[in-house]
């Protein structure tokens, strides 16, 4: 098998699953609980935490900000998007771009009378400034943004977002979802100003069921999660301790995984592909996006298919598509990524990770080319 | 409320001396389509040429349903059964009448039938008691014996009252299984789901082969056809579903073969798969959703061409159909809303584009006679999967998962 789906889920490193083996057995008690198992559990979960706010900034004030484990990253955007509870009158930035669990969230602020805006994004799917710049009003409340795109991988310039975004408007609430970046690009809430932050385990190879939310000090969030005032009452629910024990090791190895490894692996992929299969197009350049991910599509060739004749050898990338039939689709993501419509249903997204060699990148690109041969006949003349 | 069902057969009249095999057929549909739906004992008879099922708890909404389905009931009356004393008669003919709320239609008449003969009214009297006394009780309602919209059908038993006055229609035809065994080229489209319904109404046991385009078509295409499956197998008595990999013999064939008859050949391996499988479950004849003309691998030619080809015969119930009578019937039958679910379409990727109407029969020999589909269709058989759909029209887990 040779699994090129990194941004989708990662595989656990043996170092992680021993760890939730370990905690699965041992943290039975509830860490909650006010006898001596359950003090040891916060012990551990306060000293992660800590490790994880460390983790976003290199200034130790960083210290007094909040952090919370959630089941998910989807939780944290909704967390942080509807927690803020903006109100009519106020506005709300976003690119069409991103992630659901932002764009639909966002969008959800409509019914409560915000306006939201989308920003455009330029040929490499980068926000565009100027507009960016003009459009910072008194009433922008919100800011959000990915990182690092999902879908193409384009690397957002977050100081520099954040600076035109704070000078403008100082109480702008800037949330970046740095669920694609985390473990390998530097973040540095406290320098740069970002207020909210969206991580995920099972991109860095931690268990699905785990994320974490990191909230700068004294920002009013109103909790999705009402109870037992677990988290600073930022979320009630018990903790799932072996998840975060796991967590925490999957970030402190993605955090010794070495970049150069991916930026090699991904000019290698790049060269090899357009040399063989001159078909192929690669709307974003390296220069600007994450060496993880590589978008490209070979034109007219549906990427259902040529996943499946993939998946039918065990190799699996993702089409970067939720919708299944080809029929009419486009997609406003692409769309928001100046993809044209007639691509769309050819994009194919492949995601490099912890597990992937060279040796691998070779045979899937043998294996490409060979399935594209023998697609050929598909192609109207 | 309803412990009696009063069922009413079709075409089996029509019988001679066969006809004995046709009730035991329709009996034994009945019994596994009521233990499928209604958890208490109950007790199938044939009376006089109608089948009554009795059972000591009401029958409910979803037993009526899926005896709408089966092939060969005409119709069917859910009945209340009294003890026979004449005093208890009309309060419960009350009921039944209330039962209906607002919806009571407003002219009806009474129908008595006597089995016993000796009871102290005959039938016209006790119409005519009954009758008068709906009248007195019920505001909105008159009485019409020509063309009344509600019949209140009694029936004076040995030892019971039957009423009733719901009627449901049936399928009609003949019962599962009398008609043979056909194989049934089942596609994600509008027509071979009604071909199915219709053959199965004509007492065609059935077992279905969809030909999986993977990977040129994905899962949902076989989630597609599984939905249509559940449907299908309520008008069947248990029936199976062979998703035959073809996806790469269409391949082979798309790539070695003149453009045009790309489309023509892939129905003639189809064909030829589907004869394979029938052969394997001694089915006697295929079936399939071709109406004349409708495109061009259905224009007279080809139809003709497929013919004289396969070793069994094809049945085509919606030659003369029309599409809108088509997709008529599928709503009828509840396939529609599954037909229209989009789906990617191997043969439309495949489409050559002008398709071969008059096909020459000498390359079409020559091509056919010079391969080695003959092994991959084989193989196609023997990987097919096989899933087993209830008369629930649920999947039946196979033993072996």
């Amino acid at each position: 098998m040779i699994y090129l789906d990194h941004a989708a889920s990662s595989p656990l490193r043996t170092e992680t699953i021993d760890e939730m083996q370990q905690s699965l057995q041992y943290d039975f008690a509830n860490p909650s609980a006010i006898h001596k198992l359950g003090k040891y559990q916060q012990a551990s979960l306060l000293k992660i935490k800590i490790e994880f706010l460390k983790s976003l900034s290199d200034d130790r004030s960083v210290l007094n900000d909040s952090f919370i484990f959630t089941s998910s990253a989807t939780e944290s955007n909704t967390t942080l998007i509807q927690g803020l509870q903006l109100v009519a009158g106020d506005v709300a930035l976003y690119s069409e771009g991103d992630h659901p669990s932002l764009v639909q969230n966002i969008k959800t602020l409509i019914n409560k009378g915000v306006s939201i805006k989308a920003a455009p994004l330029n040929k490499q799917g980068l926000v565009d400034l100027i507009w960016l710049e003009e459009n910072m009003s008194k009433n922008v409340k919100l800011c959000t943004l990915s990182h690092v795109n999902n879908h193409n991988g384009s690397i957002q310039n977050l100081e520099e977002i954040s600076k035109i975004i704070k000078n403008n408007n100082v109480d702008c609430h800037f949330h970046v979802d740095a669920v694609q970046s985390y473990g390998w690009l530097d973040i540095e809430v406290t320098t740069w100003n970002i207020d909210s932050v969206t991580i995920s385990g099972h991109k860095i190879s931690a268990p699905k069921g785990i994320a974490g939310l990191y909230i700068k000090k004294d920002l009013k969030v109103q909790p999705l999660l009402i109870g037992g005032g677990h988290q600073d009452g930022l979320r009630s629910s018990s903790e799932a301790t072996s998840l975060v024990k796991s967590f925490n090791v999957a970030r402190a190895e993605a955090f010794k995984d070495d970049l150069a490894k991916y930026i090699e692996m991904n000019i290698h992929l790049r060269r090899r592909l357009k040399k063989e299969c001159p078909r192929t197009v690669f709307p974003f350049d390296l220069d600007y996006t994450s060496p993880k991910i590589l978008t490209f599509y070979v034109k007219d060739i549906s990427s259902d298919i040529l996943l499946r004749h993939l998946e039918e050898n065990e190799i699996y990338i993702s089409s970067s598509s939720a919708c299944s039939s080809k029929l009419k689709g486009a997609s406003p993501v692409f769309l928001a990524l100046n993809i044209e419509e007639e691509n769309h249903k050819s994009i194919l997204r492949l995601s490099l990770g912890w597990t992937n060699t060279i040796d691998e990148l070779n045979k899937f690109c043998d294996l490409f080319n060979e399935i594209i041969l023998d697609l050929e006949f598909l192609l109207k003349k | 409320m309803y412990k009696v069902l009063m069922i009413n057969v079709d075409e089996l009249w029509l019988k001679g001396k066969n006809r004995p095999q046709y009730f035991r057929a329709i009996k034994n549909h009945i019994e596994t389509v009521v233990a499928a739906f209604h958890p208490y004992k109950f007790k199938v008879k044939n009376e006089s040429q109608r089948m009554i099922v009795r059972s000591d708890e009401p029958f409910k909404e979803k037993v009526f349903q899926a005896l709408q389905r089966v092939p060969g009931i005409h119709s069917f009356s859910p009945t209340r059964d009294i003890e026979l004393d004449y005093e208890l008669l009309y309060p419960s003919i009350k009921e039944e009448l209330t039962s209906w709320g607002d919806k009571l239609p407003r002219t009806f008449k009474v129908n008595t039938k006597r089995t016993l003969k000796t009871f102290e009214k005959n039938s016209m009297e006790v119409s005519r008691e009954m009758g008068h006394l709906i009248l007195k009780d019920f505001d909105n309602i008159k009485v019409d014996v020509k063309t009344p919209e509600l019949f209140v059908e009694l029936r004076i038993l040995p030892d019971k009252f039957f009423i009733s006055t719901h009627k449901y229609m049936g399928v009609g035809g003949l019962p599962v299984g009398t008609n043979g065994h056909l194989v049934t080229l089942l596609s994600g489209g509008f027509d071979s789901p009604v071909a199915s319904y219709m053959m199965s109404k004509r007492g065609c046991r059935q077992t279905f082969a969809f030909f999986y385009a993977y990977p040129f078509v994905g899962e949902e295409v076989k989630d597609k056809i599984i939905k249509l499956m559940e449907v299908l197998a309520t008008y069947q008595k248990e029936t199976s579903l062979y998703i035959v990999p073809f996806g790469n013999i269409q391949k082979k064939i798309a790539k070695s073969c003149k453009e045009d008859y790309r489309t023509m050949l892939f129905r003639k391996y189809m064909v030829d798969c589907a004869n394979i499988l029938a052969g394997r479950i001694g089915a006697k004849a295929l079936l399939t959703g071709d109406a004349l003309g409708q495109v061009s691998s259905q224009t007279i030619g080809n139809i003709a061409l497929v013919d004289s080809i396969t070793s069994r015969p094809v049945l085509r119930p919606l030659i003369g159909f029309n599409k809108m009578e088509t997709i008529i019937k599928s709503k009828e039958i509840g396939t529609h809303d599954i037909s229209i679910i989009p789906h990617d379409d191997a043969c439309s990727l495949f489409a050559p584009k002008h398709p071969v109407i008059h096909p020459d029969n000498k390359y079409w020999l020559e091509y056919c006679t010079n391969n080695e589909y003959a092994k991959d269709l084989q193989d196609a058989i023997e990987k097919a999967e096989k899933i087993m759909f209830s008369v629930r029209g649920e999947l039946i887990p196979s033993k072996n998962s």
